[in-house]
């Protein structure tokens, strides 16, 4: 008995090790040269060397697609959350024309896989004037997520008893100040594991940003971290490179996790069809 | 006043229908459209009709039929491994004493990186002359097995596979965990009484009640499998020996300017996921309601 429990223990050890290594090399190679690496690729820095953030945050500019990433992922997550919020509300709680076919056509969007989009995407931002900008990546996001969040949002109205707002109503309370006294408070908890899923897609993504965004100014992390692979010079030399602008582009994301690791598993299955 | 009342409704509406209109429901009908045209992108005429003329031409397109084996191949390795070794971990985390939340939330770790970090990651370790792969067959002293991973048409489609594994089973593990939790321990103890070792109570008591968890965990690693991008788009630029049907489409449009082309392949593309999504759900709800 005790014995089965430590092979279980030891397999689950070996599983970790594939899981974390590959991550723990990146934080490790950063802070290397590439001689270092070359020659000792699983030995550990000599000295913690910043100079390769600095090279990348500085001289590689990214500093400038964190800005990029950071105002693309907050803006889209905050309007969308406004939008689909408020869209949500008649949806669950208003009887009215049409109900049934604005709902099933925001579920269109669900189904429909970007791949069935994408063409007409690039098509559409070039028509509108859209192209490498970051205001176009935010409303293409606007487009893709606000059926997802809809979706999740309405559902969780749909568990609110009616009681409440037909008291309100009642008082004499006009729908807006319902929507923003009662149904914003009520479904916060819903809001903030929609808001990690929201912020998530869209600081990891790469295609919307990878077809409309093509000048440097306008990069966001994801481009600029592919852009710049092998562009530094023979391959081992620019590891430590790659190594700290993979750290910057995905170390905010780990923070996230580490502190919102509740709201994160609880919308994990919600946030997988969004993936 | 009683206008404004019926017109409320759409209020709260036009926001959000606006951007959904013109980024997803326009460009989705466009796609259909432009799948029936010969155009190169740019010709403002928009092209010229040519009726299903795209479609035949997928059909004998040996280059489309390799993507989409290719696809094939990376739907089903995909789903044995994620699926598989998230079922496992399910199995031993919801078993152990201790650590089951520390240990689940390290495995969960990858899930939350984007396509292309992952890429890099793995890009390192499959480098042939300084990557760890080939470091560490050389430390152990299996020269003979380094190899240019990603430059072989043998071994790079797999290469890539266990990559998006790396990156994604940890969902997968989620999913059971929450599914085994839910399984009344009940059941689990009456087993035991009737004398039924572990790996009888897996297969009697745990398979049977996780059907739904299931069900949803394989819909969700074939829609991965089938859409698969990113990965495969940057660590094999090329796409020489790994094209899949999402960068096939990618490059036509892209990098040959065939707009219709392409469309016509991200309709087939939809089509394959749209049927076999559908018929999960179908057998499903058929299934809850005997």
């Amino acid at each position: 008995m005790k014995r089965s429990i430590l092979l279980l223990y030891f397999f689950l050890m070996i599983v970790m090790v594939i899981a974390i290594y590959p991550i723990f090399n990146i934080f490790n190679t950063s802070f290397r040269t590439g001689d270092e690496v070359v020659r000792d690729p699983f030995g550990l820095p000599k000295s913690i060397r910043i100079e390769s953030y600095l090279d990348v945050w500085i001289k590689a500019r990214f500093n400038k697609y964190f800005l990029n990433s950071l105002i693309i992922s907050c803006s889209s997550t905050i309007i969308t959350l406004l939008l689909s919020s408020l869209a949500a509300y008649p949806l669950a709680k208003l009887r009215f024309r049409g109900e049934k076919f604005i709902f099933y056509l925001f579920m269109v969007g669900i189904i429909i896989p970007i791949h069935a989009r994408i063409v007409p995407i690039f098509h559409v931002a070039k028509d509108l004037g859209i192209m490498d900008s970051l205001t176009g990546v935010v409303l293409i996001y606007q487009g893709m997520d606000v059926p997802f969040a809809i979706f999740i949002l309405r559902a969780y109205l749909m568990g609110i008893p009616n009681e409440l707002l037909d008291a309100a109503r009642i008082d004499g309370c006009p729908e807006f100040s319902i929507y923003r006294r009662i149904i914003l408070p009520l479904i916060k908890p819903a809001i903030t594991s929609l808001a990690v899923i929201l912020f998530l897609g869209c600081w990891n993504d790469y295609l919307i940003p990878v077809i409309l965004l093509f000048s440097d100014e306008n990069r966001t992390l994801p481009i600029g971290i592919t852009y710049t692979l092998g562009k530094w010079g023979p391959v081992a030399s620019s590891y430590p490179l790659t190594a700290a602008g993979a750290v910057i582009t995905s170390l905010p994301i780990m923070v996230l996790y580490a502190v919102l690791n509740k709201q994160f598993i609880r919308g994990m299955v919600a946030g997988a069809l969004k993936r | 006043m009683n206008l404004t009342k019926k017109l409320l409704p759409y209020f709260f509406l036009i926001p959000a229908l606006v951007p959904y209109l013109i980024f997803t429901i326009y460009p989705f009908l466009s796609t259909l459209r432009l799948s029936l045209y010969d155009w190169n992108g740019l010709d403002p005429s928009g092209g010229s009709f040519v009726g299903l003329a795209n479609y035949y031409r997928l059909i004998s397109d040996m280059d489309f039929f390799f993507a989409f084996r290719n696809n094939m191949i990376w739907v089903c390795v995909f789903i044995a491994l994620a699926i598989g070794l998230g079922l496992i971990l399910a199995v031993i985390l919801s078993d152990i004493p201790r650590g089951r939340n520390f240990l689940s939330s390290t495995f969960l770790l990858p899930y939350i990186f984007s396509g292309p970090i992952v890429s890099i990651v793995w890009l390192w370790i499959y480098q042939p002359d300084y990557g760890l792969l080939n470091q560490f067959l050389r430390l152990v002293g299996l020269n003979n097995l380094t190899r240019g991973w990603l430059g072989d048409p043998g071994t790079a489609l797999f290469c890539l596979i266990f990559a998006e594994v790396w990156h994604l089973y940890g969902f997968f593990m989620m999913l059971f965990l929450a599914g085994i939790q839910q399984i009344d321990p009940f059941l689990y103890d009456a087993a035991k009484v009737d004398g039924a070792n572990s790996l009888q109570r897996f297969k009697h008591v745990t398979l049977p009640s996780l059907r739904n968890v299931m069900n949803t965990a394989l819909v969700f690693a074939y829609l991965w499998s089938i859409r698969v991008f990113d990965i495969v788009w940057i660590m094999t630029p090329t796409g020489y020996g790994t094209e899949v049907v999402a960068t096939y489409m990618f490059r036509q449009v892209f990098k040959f300017s065939k707009h219709g082309y392409g469309a016509a392949i991200a309709v087939v593309l939809t089509l394959i996921m749209l049927i076999v999504s559908i018929s999960f759900v179908f057998v499903q709800e058929r299934r809850e309601a005997q």
